[in-house]
């Protein structure tokens, strides 16, 4: 009967294969065995209002159990050889779907789990055929057109309702963020804060033992930052400053030299008249470019940066090939980990980035903290889970319950993906430790905060016989002359930059931006490896005639509001 | 045999000298692969190793017997190459022996040639095919990798002219013996086939075996991945996992060390070996098949 | 009699029905949902939903600097894939012929066709190690002769030099069989003959073997045209960078990144529909030429 039904199912496709795509949200299940919510869930209401109304004042609870338990889904992106579980557990049976199930009564099932360089064609394909999960994660170029088009929920009401307060907290911590939530004033996606401001800017790493031996001081200028890098070839033949592939995100490893020359590629930033303009076409990128251009030439930068990924640059690193590299807050825990671990002295140590002038006052580069958005799927059943798991996330997550024993091992991005961190905590937790670090009083440690505060202290107090694998990159992150040391002046003067564009991007704009993404890695890869410098402002043009123009007016009809 | 002249001693050794370097640039790098995966992590990393293993170490096939997913996908290749080429062979067969015949004998050949021929001409893009494939719930399934491409068209062109070369006489006594179609395809023109037959099985076990882009697509779980969308996922890294998911530090640590070359280079050797088995038993029949077929007699 | 070959030809009907699902399943069906290509196509609002928009998506395209080059690159890498892919092999199975001894022969027919069997991914694999500048082999043996590291994959000039050697590589091993195979057909009588007239080897070669070999050697050349635009995706799509898109991204790639990358489906159904429109008329004119040249149908 079944294979009647599926070749019934194959005709009408012949003929509505088109209109399909626009109504059937949602293929059941094959052969796994159908779950209750699966089977009503296409049958469910559209009238995103109508899901909560019935639910009553007095009962509703943000953190409420579903009885009888009931069963979403949702999509994920993985690397497969680090979904590493303890004995019999998977990606949807783990000590947090464990969790979740007992506290709330929902388990999670994923319609697909696959490897996070192939993800992006997968979503791609979901995307085009429209067959959405219960909930799932979006891009900003594919939540605003997801929004757009009203294709997932208005979860204004449904927030407002069902969210804790300490999701509310959060959501507050970083108000921007939050907004960027809001198309067209009604609410599409809860935004995903990531760790907050001061976790994003990129500042210069050295290797402690190569300093130690040029007997030069960190590099204050450009020129000295050159010189140091020329003085580590001397001494250590073959070694480069660490420079990647992907000049794609909002901040890379050449973010710091281009935030000294007043440069923000990658960033929409306020003009002096008080309009965007994208920083990816500003003349400072084309100095900036022209300078990068000389140091490789001058053999500064690693010659086969264009093919090298995250991976091979830290195989460089680790080989000791790399004196200086230009990267984020967190490098202390993998990318430079092995060489301290082998050799505490051989550790790179963080500091301020190298400006033109020394007493330069630069901004540094942001980007958006946001990357992702939680949306959920209009024709799902029960729409408050979702929020409520959130809920019980950061619940657990502020009481430190991740940190213990049963949770040892698993990661927490292999679980369900409704989470939300506090966008300060980073903040708080770097003044509390390194204070604490310094004075020795803990007792301003709070309960999540430990974890880190004992690992720190372990670098700190018997670097040689360290036993946490997390003691130094969490020392050189939080510690007193940790990474965040030298980011917080720029946290607190005010001085980080931010895309103003707030990852809400307009639709055309959104069309096109990958386009021009594209061609803007292009043109500054190829400036770096050698092309006439006049390759620029072609390419300024060809960004302008390619939609370029239009989505500034279209950002700025959107700013202005 | 008279005896060498010069110039022939000279061209014949040139010729030995040309023909065994051509070999070796076809040889050397797997042995060089099979020797790296030997070979101890740093030994590879300082590019010691050539073609034989520098302080063996066997810890990459030791990670290959535990690791889930290679094992997982490599069974799961085997499974797609044996469901598969039983389709395609059989597809290919049904398919060809009526194009085979004249249009005198088989009016609608015409028509039918013209209906295959564009479908070798126009290949669907990828959105539309994903959809197809999705509305007949095929997703995550082994139908996807083996239905789309059951009718591979050069192997049955090639299935085809093998089909027509045979002698017609034979077609023609056993049509007079009363004899249908059907007997005729499976009690005579199968049975002659045998080295067209072992060729286009050749290929299409090499085609399934090699496919990759399908099971990346069609696959919603890496775990049901074909050997070589898994491999895919190895060889091309990630362009920045950090950038795509935020890691936990550990995690980001343990991935990194994990993806090291020896691992790669035993999983890329353990990959060729189940097609350089499979060509020695079928090479007989290969060349008398493929040149009978492609070429009209 | 017409009617009672109906009847015996029924099975003949029969007999493609599978077939003629298959493609029909496959193949048009989906051809149908090409029509994005004249549409701003819109997941949510699905092929009716979506806006009809004429020609935009080709202007688009057009508009976009690198079209062009890409076009460039596809028929620069396809073109010489296509030449080396005859050249090469015809020359071998010449050499090959020459030897003596059937089993050298064989070993050696059997070593070089072996990398035509393995798949892109596992070749790419090792191509990237072996080419490596810094560690690879094949620039360690360039060093030997005191040639300076070459960035294969990396450099603009020796990233397609480096995809159509490497595909001759693969190729070569599975064409030279083929060849040989041809040339073992031709008729021993005419060797008798040329050699009873006083011809050496080498005129033997060129009088005999070389004409015995035209008829596939044109049909193999003929039907490489149809392959102008397939300048073969497996291959670049996993060894292409950014630093080498200017000469190594071809039609294939292009597609796939506008389609599954930027999400223009729109436009990538509209590269799409040019690339199979243009295969076509090439396809036709080389089956044209191969009834022509080689009096070889296809069907």
């Amino acid at each position: 009967m079944n294979r009647m039904k599926r070749c019934l199912a194959f005709f009408l496709a012949v003929v509505l294969v088109a209109s399909m795509t626009g109504c059937v949200s949602k293929e059941p299940e094959k052969s796994s065995t159908p779950s209750a919510s699966e089977g009503t869930s296409s049958s469910t209401s559209t009238d995103s209002s109508a899901v909560t109304e019935p639910t009553g004042e007095a009962e509703i609870d943000p953190f409420g159990k579903y009885d009888p338990p009931i069963t979403l889904t949702a999509v994920r992106s993985v690397n497969a050889e680090t979904s590493i579980f303890q004995d019999g557990d998977d990606i949807e049976n783990n000590p947090y779907t464990r969790l979740l199930y007992e506290e709330l009564g929902i388990t999670v099932k994923y319609d697909w789990v696959v490897d996070a360089n192939q993800a992006q064609a997968k979503f791609a394909t979901m995307l085009a055929s429209n067959a959405l999960p219960d909930y799932f994660r979006a891009n900003s170029a594919d939540f605003m057109n997801l929004a757009q088009n009203d294709a997932v929920m208005d979860i204004t009401e449904l927030y407002d309702t069902w969210a804790s307060d300490l999701l509310k907290t959060h959501d507050s911590n970083f108000k921007e963020g939050y907004d960027s939530g809001f198309v067209n004033g009604k609410h599409y996606g809860i935004a995903d804060l990531g760790w907050g401001i001061i976790s994003m800017p990129n500042i210069m790493w050295i290797r402690q033992d190569w300093l130690a031996e040029s007997g030069m001081e960190a590099p204050k200028t450009l020129d000295e930052f050159e010189a140091l890098a020329k003085k580590f070839q001397e001494n250590h033949p073959g070694s480069v400053v660490a420079l990647e592939k992907s000049l794609l995100s909002g901040v890379n490893s050449l973010t710091p030299i281009m935030n000294a020359y007043g440069a923000y590629p990658g960033i929409w930033v306020e003009a002096d008249d008080g309009t965007l303009v994208c920083g990816d076409i500003q003349p400072e990128v084309k100095t900036a470019l022209e300078r990068i251009q000389k140091m490789y030439a001058d053999g500064i930068f690693d010659k086969e940066f264009s093919v090298k990924d995250t991976n091979k640059v830290t195989e460089d690193t680790t080989a000791g090939k790399v004196g200086i590299t230009l990267a984020c807050n967190n490098i202390g825990f993998w990318a430079v980990y092995d060489l301290a671990k082998n050799d505490p002295d051989a550790a790179f140590i963080p500091f301020d980035i190298p400006k033109l002038n020394a007493d330069d006052d630069v901004y540094l580069q942001g980007g958006w903290p946001v990357g992702e958005y939680i949306v959920i799927n209009k024709n799902m059943e029960h729409p408050e889970a979702v929020i409520k798991m959130i809920n019980v996330f950061c619940k657990h997550f502020a009481a430190g319950t991740f940190d213990e024993p049963e949770y040892k091992g698993t990661s927490y991005w292999t679980w369900p993906s409704a989470t939300q961190c506090d966008p300060t905590n980073e903040y708080v937790s770097y003044k509390n430790i390194s204070e604490a670090l310094v004075t020795g009083d803990d007792s301003k440690i709070t309960a999540q905060q430990r974890p880190f505060y004992t690992a720190a202290k372990m670098w700190q107090d018997e670097k040689d016989t360290v036993t946490d694998n997390s003691a130094y990159g969490r020392y050189v992150q939080m510690g007193p002359n940790g990474a965040y040391s030298v980011i917080a002046p720029y946290v607190d003067n005010d001085r980080i930059l931010l895309d103003r564009m707030q990852g809400a991007v307009p639709p055309n704009y959104a069309k096109v931006s990958e386009t021009l993404k594209k061609l803007r890695d292009d043109t500054y890869t190829k400036i770096i490896m050698g092309a006439p410098i006049d390759e620029f402002d072609k390419f300024v043009e060809d960004w302008k005639k390619l939609g370029g123009d239009d989505a500034t007016v279209e950002v700025n009809e959107w700013y202005g509001k | 045999m008279k005896k060498m002249s010069k110039g022939r001693l000279v061209f014949e050794i040139f010729n030995y000298i040309i023909l065994i370097s051509a070999a070796l640039t076809c040889l050397l790098p797997f042995v060089n692969l099979l020797a790296v995966s030997l070979s101890n992590r740093s030994a590879v990393a300082a590019g010691e190793v050539l073609f034989w293993p520098v302080d063996l170490d066997l810890s990459a096939y030791e990670f290959i017997l535990h690791s889930n997913r290679f094992i997982r996908s490599f069974l799961i290749s085997l499974q797609r190459v044996a469901l598969g080429v039983a389709i395609n062979i059989v597809v290919i067969i049904l398919t060809a022996y009526p194009l085979s015949k004249s249009s005198k004998d088989f009016k609608s050949r015409t028509v039918y040639s013209w209906f295959f021929i564009f479908t070798m001409l126009f290949v669907p893009s990828m959105i539309p095919s994903f959809i197809v494939v999705q509305n007949l719930g095929l997703i995550d399934t082994i139908w996807a990798l083996v239905l789309p491409g059951a009718l591979p068209i050069f192997n049955m062109v090639v299935m085809l002219n093998f089909f027509r070369n045979l002698p017609k006489e034979l077609e023609e006594a056993a049509l007079i013996d009363g004899a249908g179609h059907w007997t005729i395809l499976w009690r005579i023109f199968v049975p002659l086939s045998t080295p067209s037959i072992a060729t286009i099985t050749l290929f299409c076990i090499v085609n399934h075996w090699n496919a990759w882009f399908d099971g990346m697509i069609y696959m919603n779980r890496p775990e049901n991945y074909p050997l070589q969308s898994y491999l895919q996922s190895i060889v091309v890294t990630p362009e920045s996992i950090m950038q795509v998911m935020n890691p936990t530090d550990e995690m980001a640590r343990l991935l990194l060390s994990l993806s090291n070359q020896t691992a790669r280079a035993a999983q890329l050797f353990v990959a060729t070996i189940p097609v350089l088995v499979a060509y020695p038993f079928l090479q007989k029949y290969f060349t008398t098949g493929l040149v009978m077929g492609s070429v009209k007699g | 009699m017409n009617k009672r070959k109906l009847k015996r030809n029924l099975p003949l009907h029969l007999m493609l029905i599978p077939g003629i699902i298959i493609s029909l399943i496959f193949v048009y069906l989906p051809l149908v949902g090409s029509v994005m290509a004249f549409q701003d196509y819109n997941p949510i609002k699905g092929f009716f939903g979506s806006e009809w928009v004429g020609l935009k998506n080709f202007e688009f395209i057009a508009a976009l600097p690198g079209t062009f080059q890409v076009l460039r690159n596809t028929i620069y890498i396809a073109f010489f894939k296509i030449v080396g892919n005859i050249i090469v092999p015809v020359t071998f199975a010449l050499l090959l012929n020459e030897l003596r001894s059937n089993k050298s022969k064989r070993v050696l027919q059997t070593f070089i066709y072996m990398p035509n069997f393995l798949s892109w991914i596992i070749l790419s694999g090792i191509i990237m190690d072996l080419f490596s500048p810094s560690d690879g082999l094949v620039n360690n043996i360039l060093g030997v002769f005191g040639i300076e590291p070459i960035f294969f994959l990396g450099d603009k000039f020796w990233f397609p030099v480096t995809m159509i050697v490497t595909d001759i590589w693969k190729g070569f091993g599975f064409g030279t069989v083929i060849y040989l195979a041809a040339l073992t057909n031709i008729d021993p009588s005419l060797y008798e003959a040329a050699m009873i007239d006083g011809a050496g080897r080498w005129k033997q070669t060129i009088h005999v073997t070389l004409p015995g070999m035209a008829p596939i050697v044109i049909l193999m050349t003929v039907l490489g045209l149809g392959n102008i635009l397939n300048a073969g995706f497996d291959q670049i799509f996993n060894l292409l960078g950014p630093a080498v898109y200017d000469t190594g991204d071809v039609i294939d790639t292009f597609i796939y990144r506008l389609g599954m990358i930027q999400a223009q489906y729109s436009a990538s159904a509209a590269v799409g529909l040019f690339k199979s429109v243009v295969s076509f008329l090439f396809v036709s004119l080389s089956y044209l030429l191969a009834d022509k040249l080689a009096n070889y149908r296809i069907f």
